[in-house]
């Protein structure tokens, strides 16, 4: 197992975990804005790992014992911190869901520390408009457009989603700085 | 009313009071209830952690709402509707029937 420290990237870091977790017989999607640096290929830098996973509810014991195993420990917060990274690690309550729908499908992604389990770049895409539509969070958006610059995406899917969230007017100004270039 | 399922008596009277109010702190509440602030803002944190409220600071004050990206978020509305609806009139009068309209800094209330 590779070591973690300080220069570890997030994706590496993200692959060491979500290997280790799977040795422990534990299922966990990376979701939230480290995906957004995975995939915007670091130029949203986030230090925060959320996953989301059954294991909180059914299996703490077991999440815990790979946490420590790498060196993480559980704050008093609720999540884990590692004196050798700068990243913590956080395991959210399931379900895995965007707005109101859930996440049907997740990609992995293989890297050299392991496969992680992740949002799609469509659903990362989701994740990080919600945070715009219901809170007009600027940075959200500004991340929606770094990862949809930079992945394929279903813009389609977005623009339906969006519709069931009721934000339709909200999704036409991202797909407008898309369409004009994210920079 | 929803103990049984909620299995806290606090817990309860949070969600009630964000479902009415939009927005509530956490000392709002405990003046609200007469109850204990820490049994309250352990609730808080519970309801936080599991996603299904959020929290932000105004100035020095954490304010809590409904965390609108909770996936049960309409179905849990829909069951505090109907918890109210069910509720004596006084006592929805008494805890949640807030003044959300504003009133000058200074005017007794």
């Amino acid at each position: 197992m590779k070591k973690i420290d300080k220069k570890t990237p997030a994706k590496e870091l993200a692959a060491i975990v979500s290997s280790n977790l799977k040795k422990h017989g534990i299922e966990a999607v990376l979701t939230g804005g480290a995906c957004v640096t995975i995939f915007s290929m670091n130029e949203y830098q986030s230090y925060d790992l959320d996953y989301v996973s059954y294991a909180i509810e059914y299996n703490p014991k077991a999440i815990n014992e790979a946490m420590n195993e790498l060196g993480y420990k559980l704050s008093s917060k609720g999540h884990y911190e590692n004196p050798r990274s700068q990243y913590i690690v956080e395991f959210i309550p399931p379900p895995l869901s965007i707005g109101s729908e859930p996440v049907k499908k997740t990609v992995n992604l293989k890297t050299k520390n392991g496969t992680i389990t992740l949002l799609s770049p469509t659903d990362c895409v989701k994740d990080r408009l919600a945070a715009y539509y219901h809170w007009d969070d600027p940075q959200s958006l500004e991340q929606a457009l770094m990862v949809a610059g930079k992945q394929k995406i279903d813009l389609r899917e977005i623009k339906r989603w969006s519709k069931v969230e009721g934000y339709l007017k909200k999704f036409a100004k991202f797909a407008e700085r898309l369409k004009r270039g994210v920079k | 009313m929803l103990k049984a399922i909620l299995d806290n008596k606090t817990k309860e009277k949070i969600l009630l009071t964000l479902f009415v109010a939009k927005e509530a702190y956490a000392r709002d509440l405990v003046v609200v209830f007469k109850g204990n602030l820490s049994s309250i803002q352990n609730q808080l944190k519970k309801l936080e952690r599991g996603g299904v409220i959020v929290s932000r600071l105004k100035g020095r004050t954490r304010l809590y709402s409904f965390n609108p990206r909770y996936p049960f978020k309409k179905e849990l509305e829909a069951l505090l509707e109907k918890a109210l609806s069910f509720m004596p009139k006084e006592q929805k009068k008494k805890y949640y029937t807030p003044r959300l309209r504003p009133r000058r800094a200074g005017k007794p209330l």
